[in-house]
Order: structure tokens, then sequence, then C-alpha cells
């Protein structure tokens, strides 16, 4: 398969890059890594006329630490460097677990940490060929008007699949953007917009993420993270579940959970009414059944609806009690 | 043998620097000036009938050159004579999403796909058959000409079963479900076509079978097979998926014929997923008899096979199904019936292990359940009733050699089989199975009195060796067993030897790697003509003489007396089977056999199966490449892995569109989920093999799929039918919920009268040679 036709730009500044963004909006893709953007270009599930490189944007890699406990990851850092970075996998190890369980080394070599939270979402009957689509008679997020995996659905459930966003929101990180209007800093949270699988994002198209903000995190709080796939490597999460838990000396137990794969944004709970009477087989069940409530993942061809939704109530229990 | 030789080392491969430094070219990387870039035209639907093509905006467009539809391809083919049912391009139907309708040639590859999007068919959607049991009703017949949508169906009969049944003191029956799988070479098929000045095709292709494909592209051109020259570059893999003819060797060679241009095509991997050829999805019906001792003293097995869209391989696939059943064991009483079903979906045809894979697992699952329930150790029940060499089972398959009774002890005892099985923890599993399989087919596809493999071997001057031979090296490691053959019968270095494999103006006919027989007739073969080059190099040298056979001063004298030292060898392999319908399949000059114990922890919550260690023991007869026959086991195991928990082809309901055709969502096991592989080999000594030598390079991956499952059924206690084993299923099962497979309950026909009478006469001359032994 070939790539389609298109412009490359390379702006020489974040400015240059958003002046871009904003002359070819709506015509215009940006690339990091390009390990989700390319295989799907090919496919032809995108032909805009030009692709903005974030190549030659010195700015937007490296790890910097604050010295206080707090991190700012700029976006266009691969998960390499990230799973290379000795500091931040001492203070963050739940992180570089995250990195590195997605896709494959080779993957991991070229894809970003802001691309990974901007991760399109997929769905079994829109990440395939032009000629299968075509077979198929497209759908609500491509080329037709049915969802075909409900097809009463008036909104497109393809799911968000990333494995970083689950710890990256347990860790209550921060994104900042960049646009027309200067930089700012939002919560991870607030970078998807939960409900419609063709509208996952509350991120302008001139608009860049720029950085990833994770704030000093409180002494007593544990992150783990779990994956539920069928192979070690290349698959995308069937679920992907981080687990916070911060134990207090005086007061109840604090812990979420945090799902992505499940549904077409992250899901976030927290499960710390389950716990109120300390970590048992009772109150992890508890935990997770809060923690899956809003899950909806789809069947694939491999696994049903039913066993992904057990399989992330399973996850659920393990990563609370890994982090307990 | 000498000893000192290369035969039984462990061998580094012939071709393996090229590979390592990148020098290998392979099709896709050969560049013919002003080549044009071909592509074919697919199927949107999975059954219609063409009401017209629509080439006339494509042909007008800048950069194309050739636009071709079936009308140009009319001439229909096969790889077996007894199934010409397919074409280059769709001839008035489609028959599964991917079936080829037009071939472009144009200057690039973008030029070339916004041809195909330019050319617009006009379809008359028919309702699609996509599954065994709508298959079986004939309402919609995919074939039109045929009377129904059965390819092939086979009815055997050996001795009395249903008397076996009634005097047995267990009778077992079970439904089981092998679902189909493809190959995944890592290289995907690829074809340069080119027409010299002197009007004669040269095409290069991506083949296991170049002597096949330079039959088939003369039917299907018409031009007379001297006027073609076929030629395989190295080829990255292909596991019996490119064991016959496909569509883009036959378009290539026309569409340059056209353009008058060379034209260069290659499969994206979906489109590799749609040649696919892959192995068959069985429903099978296992009903056994046993003694109380763990005797087998009958069975029954049944089963439907699904083709696909067409026939490929499938009439063989079908009688393969049964005539492996038996062996490796004793099996007095057996009555098979198998019907191979055309549906919508992309053709199935030959994997490593063809059509022996899915009955051996569902006999193996079956055995271990028959052992449980009449508390028996599945390895000593086997052991009471394995085939010795010497003996022939039905379908007259003749055992020359066997070391299956030390590849079972060999296992058992690496595995802690007698001490562990039993003592494990909770979720953890042991399980064994055992299998043979063919070093060869006995008969080549089409009618042929002709050697099945003839090389030729030449010796210089210089004291270099040119060893020509028609064969397909694609990974297998043939260019290495030739080497090493011809090396040790002449007292060479290998490294003084030239192969010369796959090329139809090079080098002598060969039938092509499949059924596993390039080491065991390419070798033979290989052997003959060493041994005329030997003979002549003796002649020249006293006995006494301190010279090496192979001194300059002693080639010589040999090509001064007697002119150029070469010599053409060939094999033909021995008649076996008998004379009836069908008999061409599972008859083999010798049998390779194969024990292994898998090893599996299930995890009760997740369904996951972690298959831990796989231990596995295989007879190659004796080990040429000791190295070479380890990596195939391993191979082996690993791809029966995949096939048991991970590999499947879904298809959409009602439009029979594959759900997976990326390696992405067809998973193929990583390095990661592969378990350990604890190979060896168990030598016997075949009395026809080249130096003893048989299979290796299929065998190992019939134990592997029941080895699995029988260690699932050990670690959890429930036994599962269904293949591949899923988590999905794996937790349903563990909360009480089955889902066993449906099997379409229709009348199977009554046995060939001709086997009954053979049966019977079989039967009579073993009571004989019983009471002669007495």
């Amino acid at each position: 398969m070939i790539l389609p036709e298109f412009e490359l730009l390379r702006p020489s500044s974040i400015d240059e890059a958003l002046a871009q963004l904003r002359a070819h909006k709506g015509d215009v893709r940006v690339v990091a890594g390009g390990t989700d953007l390319l295989p799907s270009m090919k496919q032809g599930l995108f032909s805009p006329r030009y692709v903005l490189s974030l190549r030659g944007l010195n700015e937007l890699r490296g790890v910097k630490g604050d010295g206080l406990g707090g991190w700012r990851i700029a976006a266009a850092t691969t998960l390499r460097a990230i799973i290379g970075n000795e500091e931040l996998a001492q203070a963050l190890p739940a992180l570089i677990d995250a990195c590195r369980q997605v896709g494959t080394p080779l993957v991991q070599a070229r894809a970003t940490l802001g691309g990974n939270l901007l991760l399109d979402t997929r769905c079994l009957f829109y990440n395939q060929t032009a000629h299968w689509r075509a077979s198929l008679g497209g759908c609500l997020k491509k080329e037709g008007d049915i969802c075909h995996v409900a097809p009463g659905s008036p909104i497109c459930l393809a799911a968000f699949s990333s494995d970083t966003a689950p710890v990256l929101l347990a860790l209550s990180a921060l994104v900042e953007i960049a646009d027309a209007g200067g930089r700012r800093l939002i919560p991870l949270s607030a970078l998807y917009a939960p409900g419609d699988g063709a509208r996952w994002l509350n991120l302008a198209r001139d608009a860049l993420l720029v950085a990833i903000h994770i704030p000093p995190q409180p002494a007593a709080r544990r992150v783990t993270y779990l994956k539920g796939r069928l192979r070690r490597a290349i698959d995308f999460p069937l679920v992907a579940v981080a687990a916070s838990v911060e134990p207090s000396p005086d007061g109840p137990t604090r812990a979420w959970i945090h799902l992505t794969a499940v549904d077409t944004a992250p899901i976030s709970a927290d499960v710390s009414q389950a716990l109120i009477h300390g970590c048992n087989e009772t109150a992890l069940a508890a935990a997770a059944a809060l923690a899956i409530k809003g899950a909806r993942p789809l069947g694939t061809h491999a696994v049903s609806v039913g066993y992904r939704l057990r399989l992330t109530e399973v996850l659920c229990r393990r990563a609370l009690a890994l982090a307990f | 043998m000498s000893g000192q030789g290369p035969i039984g080392g462990a061998l580094p491969r012939h071709d393996g620097i090229p590979r390592l430094t990148g020098a290998a070219r392979f099709t896709a990387d050969l560049k013919r000036p002003g080549a044009l870039v071909g592509k074919l035209k697919r199927s949107e639907h999975p059954h219609a009938r063409i009401r017209a093509v629509h080439t006339h905006k494509a042909r007008s467009m800048p950069g194309v050159h050739a636009v071709l539809t079936g009308d140009d391809l009319p001439q229909a083919y096969g790889i077996l004579p007894a199934s010409q049912d397919e074409h280059a391009l769709a001839v008035d139907k489609v028959r599964f999403v991917g079936d080829p309708i037009a071939a472009v040639a144009a200057v690039d590859e973008a030029a070339a796909l916004a041809a195909l999007a330019a050319i617009t068919v006009e379809y008359e959607v028919l309702p699609p058959v996509l599954d065994i049991p709508t298959a079986l009703k004939d309402e919609v017949l995919i074939h039109e000409g045929r009377k129904s949508n059965v390819l092939r169906e086979v009815a055997q009969d050996y001795g009395d079963v249903d008397r076996a049944f009634g005097e047995a003191d267990l009778v077992l029956e079970r439904v089981y479900y092998y679902g189909p799988s493809t190959h995944v070479p890592l290289e995907p098929h690829a074809a340069l076509a080119e027409w010299g000045d002197d009007h004669r095709l040269h095409l290069r292709s991506s083949t296991q079978v170049p002597h096949y494909l330079h039959r088939i592209l003369a039917q299907v051109l018409g031009v007379p097979m001297a006027d073609i020259r076929v030629e395989k570059p190295y080829v990255g893999a292909a596991y019996g998926g490119k064991s016959e003819v496909f569509s883009l060797e036959i378009c290539a060679a026309a569409l340059a014929r056209a353009a008058g241009r060379p034209v260069a095509m290659q499969y994206n991997r979906e489109e590799v997923f749609y040649a696919h050829r892959g192995r068959h999805g069985v429903m099978l019906k296992l009903k056994s008899a046993h003694k109380s001792d763990g005797t087998l003293t009958g069975l029954e097995l049944n089963a439907f096979l699904n083709t696909g869209a067409y026939a490929s391989f499938g009439v063989v696939t079908t009688w393969y199904i049964g005539a492996f059943g038996a062996l490796p064991y004793r099996l007095p009483n057996y009555r098979w019936r198998a019907a191979n079903l055309y549906t919508n979906a992309p053709p199935a045809g030959p994997k490593r292990g063809h059509g022996a894979l899915q009955p051996r697992f569902a006999i193996e699952a079956h055995l271990d359940e028959a052992a449980e329930r009449l508390k028996l150790c599945p390895i000593e029940m086997r052991l009471k009733q394995l085939v010795e060499p010497g003996e022939a089972v039905h379908g007259g398959l003749e055992v020359t050699s066997s070391a299956l009774r030390g590849c079972i002890e060999a296992v058992a005892e690496a595995s802690g089989w007698r001490s562990r099985r039993r003592a494990l923890p909770p979720g953890r599993g042991l399980g064994f199975a055992c299998s043979t399989y063919m070093s060869g087919a006995a008969h080549a596809i089409y009618k042929t009195d002709a050697p099945h493999s003839t090389v030729a071997v030449s010796l210089g001057e210089d004291g270099r060796c040119t060893v020509r031979c028609g064969t397909a090296e694609i990974g297998q490691g043939s260019t290495t067993i030739l080497a090493a053959v011809v090396a040790e019968v002449l007292g060479l270095d290998v490294e003084t030897i030239t192969v010369i494999e796959g090329d139809t103006d090079l080098t002598p006919v060969d039938l092509g790697a499949y059924s596993s027989r390039v080491t065991f007739m390419c070798g033979n073969a290989a052997k003959d003509a060493a041994e005329a080059i030997r003979a002549r190099l003796e002649a020249c040298r006293s006995p006494s003489s301190p010279l090496a056979l192979t001194d300059a001063i002693v080639i010589a004298a040999a090509i001064e007396a007697g002119g150029p030292l070469t010599a053409e060898g060939s094999y033909t392999p021995p008649r076996r089977g008998g004379t009836f319908g069908g008999q061409a399949a599972g008859p083999s000059p010798a049998y390779s056999f194969t024990a292994q114990v898998a090893e599996v922890t299930v995890d009760r919550e997740t369904g996951e199966v972690t298959v831990e260690r796989v231990w596995a023991a295989h007879d190659c007869g004796r080990a040429l490449n000791r190295t070479g026959v380890l990596g195939q086991i391993e191979g082996c195991v690993y791809m029966g892995h995949g096939e048991a928990l991970l590999e499947a082809m879904p298809t959409r309901k009602h439009s029979g569109l594959l759900m997976n055709p990326s390696i992405l969502e067809y998973r193929i096991p990583t390095i990661l989920d592969t378990p350990t592989i604890e190979a060896q080999v168990v030598e016997s000594d075949d009395p026809g093999g080249p130096f003893g030598a048989k299979e290796a390079g299929e065998g190992p991956q019939l134990p592997t799929v029941p080895a699995i499952f029988n260690a699932v059924a050990d670690a959890v206690g429930e036994r599962f039918c269904r293949v591949p084993l899923t988590p999905d299923e794996l937790l349903r099962r563990l909360s009480g919920r089955r889902d066993d497979v449906n099997w379409p309950d229709i009348p199977r026909p009554e046995a060939d009268e001709r086997i009954r009478r053979r049966a019977a006469l079989l039967a009579r001359r073993r009571a004989r040679n019983q009471g002669d032994e007495a």
C-alpha cells in the first residue's frame, strides 16, 4: 500500500506550526512518530492535503524533572526515550510499564507520548483497507451512516485504546496546549470528550499538544498498570487499567481506577467507597464493580463483549490489589 | 558415509550469508528497465454474477498500458487435473470477497490504483454460502456446472467397526471443530514477467513449485512450455501457501504480453489473506471403541471440510483427512467418511501438515479422553498399539522405519511425565500427543511415471562442483541438504559446491517443495548423481593412492579418460498404496514420527492459557543437518501453538467478509508468547531415505495442538473440542456453559465396494502372515 499524496510542512518553531495549522485548518494532519497516522493514511482513512511534521521542533522533545517531584515530558518525546530515562523509571514506574506495553520495541522507538494520548479511536470495521471498507459499505465514522458494532447506535462507538492515558490520569497529569491564544494547562481528563468515537478529543484542529505535566505525587500514592490482550506484544489493549491507591494513616484510603479501550474515551472511577473497610476480596470486587459501571467494550472477532467486561473486572481487582 | 563429511553435523546454511547481509534478492527486489506495476481489481461481494466490467475509462487514463478481464484469460486451471475450477480473472461469477476481476498495468502503483478505481463492475448479487451446513443444503450452488457444493466425498470401510463397537468396553463419541488458519509468510506473493525478443516468457515468482507453475502457465497462456522460463529467486517462506499457481503470476505474464513491457506484481498483506490456500476448517465426529486395557479396536471418523471458493488441493485434502487417521496406531476396524464443500470463502489449500493436522488433533484429544475414562496413562495406552516397522495400515501405507517408541520415551523422560503429571499445582497441566507424517507423496499431482526429482552434478577441473535441481529453496534449507549430500559422497568441502535451483531453463525437473519431499527425494537424486561421479573418479585412482578422491590430478585423469565429469541422478518413489481411486493420497516412501508433551498454565479468572514448555522428539530417520531439523521442530511447535490458541479467520455474518486480513488482527504468536521448546532428534535409519533420512519440516507440527489441548484438560478438568481455544470459550466452560459444535446430521455414503474387497484381502494376508510366523 502507498501513502496518498500530500504536502509535507516542516515548521521550525511552535509558532510557525500553529500558523500553518491555522492556515490549513481542516486539511492538515499533524505527524510526530507516525505509527498511528501513517498506517491509517495508507488505508485511506485520511487523505489530508498537508501533513505537518513535528520533527524539526526540538522543544517538543525531552523529559525534565523540576527537582520537587514534578515532571514535564515534551509531547513528541518517544516512548523509548521515556522508557530509557532512569530517573523517571525510579519515580514513576507505572508510566514506564505502560510505555513498554505499547506495540513493539520498534513502535516504541518512533511513537511519542503525545501521539499515544491523541490516538485515533479504533474499531474493527474502521481500521481496514479501502477495499475492505468498500465491501462493508462504510461505517458511521467513515464513508457510511451505520454503526456495524451496534446498528441502532446514533453515534460511533470506536474505542480509545491508549496505553499511557490511564496511568497519566492516575498520576493526575495535566496537558499543555498551545494555540493562537498562547499556552494553557488543562487536566488530562479534560482533553477527552466522552460519548462519540468520532469526536473524542477536546483539541481544536489549530491547537497543538506540547507537553505532559506530571505534578509531584502524594507520598503514599501507588499506581499500577495492567493490560489485557491476547498476545504479549503488538496488540492494542482489550482493556487497559491503571489503579491508584493512597492509604492514609488518619483517614480512609482513597482509590481510583482509570480505564481505556472499553469506551470512546477514558473512564475514571473513584472507588474509595468500596475500600473503606480495607482491602479484601469482597472489597476489591465491589471496587471493580464500581469501576466498570461505565464500560461499554465492543466485541472483537476474537472475544465477546461479555469476555471483555469480565476481563476488565478481573484486571481492575488485580491492579488495585497490586497497588495496595 | 565416511563419518567425516558434513552429513549428520550441525551445518551452517548454505545460503545463509546473503540472507543475513541482505544481498539476497527476493522477487519484489528485482527491477527491470521499463517495468510496469500490475494490480488486481477484486470483488467486494462474496457471491455475485458479473453482468459487465467497464474498463473503458481505465484504459484511457494516463500511465495505463494494459487492462485485462476474465474474457482475456478464458482458460480454466487448477493445481489438480481433477479440479480445474479457477480462472486468473473471474469469468461470469465472483465467489469470495477478494476474487480477482480485472488486472491493470501502469507506470507506477498510484496510476495502477487510480485505474482500478476507474473500473466499474455491474454485479447481480447472489446469496452467499458461508458455512458447511448451508453448503450441504445445495440450495445455492457455487459452481453451477456441478450437481452440488460437494467438491469430493470419500467413503472407506476397513474391517467391521460395528462389531468393534458392540464388543467394546468403552465407546466414546465426540464432535470437534478445527478452524481455518493461514500461513502468513513474511514475503508476500510476488511475480515479475518479461517477454524477450525471442518471444519467450521469463517469469520470476515467489513459488514453491516452479515445475507446476511452468506447466500451468503454458496451459493458461497457450504457450509451449519450451517458450517459458520460470525462475524462483530467493523466497521468504511459504509453508504451503505458494504451492500452486496464483492469479498474479498469470496476470503479470498476460499484462506484460499485452503491454510489451515487463510487469511486476506483488500482493499486499490483505491480498495474501485472500490468496490464502491455508488450512481447511474441518468438522469432525469421532466414535471409537476401546477395550478396558486401552486397546483401540475400532474408529469411525466423519468429516466435513470447508474448501472455500475454489478446489486448490482440496481433493487431496479430503483423502488425507481419512488416510492419516489410523497411523501411527494399529487399527483393525476403521470406517471413514469425508466430504469437502465449496463455500464463498477464500480458498483453503495445503498448510504445513496438510490434511493430517485436523484429524490428528481430534484423534489425539479423543484418545486422551478415552485414557482418562479407562483410568489409564495416555502414554502407556498408546505404547501398546503403535505400528511397528514392516507393518502396513489401511490404504497401503507402509511403515519402513519408526523410532516413535523412542520419541515417546524421550519426551516422557525430559518432561518428567511419570513423576510430575498429576502432581502439579492447580491450573497447571501436562498433555501428550504423537503423530506421523509422510516424506513426500508417492504420487505426483498429475499422472506420470517420470522421476519425481532429477539432480545434475558436475565437477570441473578447477574443483568447483555444481549441483542443479529444479526444486525450491523457500527458506527450509534444501540448498544446504543438496550441497551436504553431494559433499558427503564426493568427500568435498561444502564451500566448493554451488547449488543452482528452481530455474526451468537451468535445472532439471523436480516437483517442488511440498509434501515434505525435498530431503527424501532430491536427496536421493543428488546422492545418485554424486555416486555416478564418484564411481568415475574411483576408476581413475588406484585404491592404494594417497591422493584424495577429488584431488585435481584425479579429476583431470577422469575427465581425460571419459569426458566431462557430469552426471544426472533421479528418484522415482516405489509404487505404494492400492490401485483404486484416491489411493494416491497418503502413500509415501517413508513416514516420520513425532511425540510431544506440552505444559500449560491456565488462569481461571482471565481464561488465559500460557504454554510454558513443549518437549518435542522427532524421528526424521537420520538427521542430515541437525541444526536444520531442530529448527524445523521449533518452527512446527511455534506454528502449532499459534493455531491452538490464537490464529483464526472469522468472517462477518451474512457477508463472508474476512474480519482480520492484516497481521495486526490475524494474531501469530510473538516471541514473548512462544513457549520454551525443548527439541530433540531420535533417529531411525530408513532403508529408502538418503543416508537413512526422512522428513522433518511438517510432521513435528501435528502433535502440538492436541498436546496443548490435552494439557489444558489436565489443568482444568474440562475438555475443549474447538480450535483455536479462546480465553472466552474457556471461561464460558468454567462457568458451566457448553458450546458444543453442532453436527449436521445427514446420511453419509456407503463405502466403495473395491475398498471393501481390498480390505478383506489385506486381512486374509495378515492372518496368513501371522500364521507363518507362528
